[in-house]
């Protein structure tokens, strides 16, 4: 199944903030304006749009309120991405030249620190205090997210408890507040607002480790980057956490990483398979099956809406996605 | 309780300490121009001390942020991985010092001010791309561009706060401080944005020399604009006048030093 049949009912909707997504990023400086229209026609999921429209039918459904975060929650998304590709030093972004390859780092920072400022512009139509709140404190939780991924780099002492905190702010909060942002916009009841949030976090956290997961099992063709990229720049991400309890894995891999700074890809390739066929990919997958449960459980207070099924269905296309 | 300069510079200087950040990025310089205007700015108001303070913080926080992007190296050849490291903690320490000034004023339900740093925030990075990329620009139109950028967040927040009297001054005197940092710079050594594009872009041909006699002669005319629209300024900014009446009357600006080095 397709994730977007799933919510074709809101196409009409998705359309409409399409539009105003362009209308949004038409900057006076051609290099900017053609910088900012890249990344839209990049394409992309326009998750977090959905998420903000579906939470939305939990209210007294409007689209001229409900738009507004939408739209600000797609270009914070972006903003960062153009920031993490300079991070990243990534040329390609679903196979296209990303901002920073197609000009350079400087064209990357500007256009990025634009869309930031697009993004609350927009937001600070909506004179809802609760949402500025909550959108600020998930930005610079994104950011603290960031710093410790690099900090944790390499470090092969870390805990689940350190991954779970770094991929909450990495992905989770996000998500999490797209749905909250869509009942706020609306004056859905608190409750209602308090389990979108929820489901919205442990959706986030199921994401981050099926991504996780897929850098070692996909393909390159499927990943547009080699398998096993994460751990070949130092990310310990999930599978690798669970096969460092493997003396095996865990000798070979203090053993690489104390010999080189940044191991290469012809380095890091026998430890990518040992791990890819190992069992903590499986175990990777229930960890995150579980988060799916409770992300389930957390629906079924909710009053029953449309909605409330396509948000069942996404978590169930979250566990089974491949790419 | 008083709002005294030496206090929110602390708070300040509080807020940016990040401890992993510090061990690997340069510690963010707070222009004390901008901060001296924006202080006698927003003293001028009727705001609780409260607001007053949160205001100058969360404007400078989004000079820095900004300030900080522009150190992120146009390139990433050759680079040492501790060199990588600070590149990229660069990026994000500027995307923290600019969620830091919307947490801030989120906190203060102030969605009016959060709306006026983002405008001035856009218009900026509008400015900087004109500057970075047009080759063809003239000396006039690449200072007049700087002037607009140097002052621009602090006439948004002088018309926000209907005190639109600063502006002609702040954007005369800002400059005025940026080609003396550049003059300071360039006797250091150190990097000069502005002379090197005059350089390299808007005079073909001109040799450093004249290049610094020209960024000299346009220091003098920006000094001596600042110094007569320092006395125009109206009675609420009486305070800002005595302090800056005397600054402008110990200092001339001398450029003999530069002109032997240039």
């Amino acid at each position: 199944m397709k994730l977007a049949l799933t919510y074709s009912y809101l196409n009409a909707d998705l359309k409409v903030i399409e539009q105003e997504l362009q209308e949004t990023l038409r900057a006076e400086h051609p290099v900017l304006a053609e910088a900012s229209s890249q990344l839209l026609h990049a394409g992309g999921k326009r998750l977090r749009p959905v998420f903000v429209l579906l939470a939305a039918q939990f209210g007294d459904y409007d689209l001229e309120k409900v738009k507004t975060a939408a739209i600000t929650l797609e270009l914070i998304h972006m903003a960062s991405l153009v920031h993490d590709d300079v991070i990243d030093e990534s040329e390609l972004r679903r196979g296209k030249p990303t901002v920073k390859a197609n000009w350079d780092n400087r064209t990357a920072m500007y256009t990025g620190d634009y869309i930031f400022a697009r993004a609350l512009e927009c937001l600070s139509t909506l004179n809802t205090p609760t949402a500025h709140q909550l959108l600020s404190k998930t930005m610079v939780e994104l950011t603290l997210g960031e710093m410790k991924q690099i900090e944790d780099k390499y470090r092969l002492n870390q805990s689940f408890k350190d991954y779970l905190r770094r991929i909450r702010r990495k992905t989770a909060l996000l998500i999490a507040a797209s749905c909250q942002l869509g009942a706020i916009a609306v004056d859905a009841p608190e409750f209602v607002q308090r389990k979108l949030y929820l489901y919205g976090y442990y959706v986030g956290i199921s994401y981050q480790i099926i991504d996780d997961i897929l850098d070692f099992t996909a393909s390159s063709k499927q990943l547009g980057k080699p398998a096993g990229s994460d751990l070949i720049q130092g990310q310990i991400t999930l599978p690798t956490l669970i096969a460092l309890q493997d003396q095996k894995v865990s000798h070979q891999l203090k053993k690489i990483f104390s010999v080189t700074k940044e191991p290469t890809s012809i380095e890091m390739e026998p430890i990518i398979e040992l791990i890819k066929h190992s069992d903590a990919i499986e175990r990777s997958y229930q960890i995150s099956e579980a988060y799916l449960q409770k992300a389930f459980s957390t629906l079924k207070a909710l009053p029953d809406v449309k909605a409330k099924q396509t948000f069942e269905q996404i978590a169930i296309y979250i566990g089974k996605r491949k790419t | 309780m008083e709002l005294s300069l030496e206090n929110i510079e602390e708070e300040l200087k509080h807020i940016l300490q990040h401890r992993y950040l510090q061990k690997y990025i340069q510690t963010p310089i707070i222009d004390q121009n901008k901060l001296i205007l924006l202080y006698h700015l927003i003293e001028a108001t009727p705001l609780e001390i409260e607001e007053k303070k949160k205001y100058i913080i969360t404007t400078m926080l989004v000079q820095i942020a900004l300030d900080t992007h522009d150190l992120v190296s146009e390139t990433n050849s050759n680079e040492s991985s501790e060199k990588k490291k600070s590149r990229q903690l660069t990026v994000l320490a500027g995307d923290y010092y600019s969620g830091l000034y919307y947490y801030i004023l989120s906190k203060l339900n102030d969605v009016p001010m959060i709306h006026t740093l983002a405008s001035a925030i856009k218009e900026m990075n509008e400015l900087k791309m004109y500057m970075y990329y047009e080759k063809q620009q003239t000396l006039t139109i690449f200072l007049s561009r700087l002037k607009k950028l140097e002052a621009k967040l602090i006439t948004r927040v002088g018309e926000h706060l209907r005190f639109p009297d600063i502006n002609e001054f702040a954007e005369n005197w800002l400059l005025t401080s940026k080609l003396t940092k550049e003059k300071h710079n360039f006797l250091m050594n150190k990097n000069t944005p502005v002379l090197n594009a005059l350089n390299t872009d808007l005079v073909s041909g001109i040799t450093r020399h004249d290049c610094v006699k020209t960024i000299e002669k346009a220091m003098n005319k920006y000094w001596e604009k600042s110094s007569s629209l320092l006395h125009e300024l109206p009675s609420q900014f009486f305070l800002l006048r005595t302090e800056l009446e005397d600054f402008f009357h110990d200092e001339t600006p001398d450029f003999s030093s530069l002109l032997e080095q240039g």
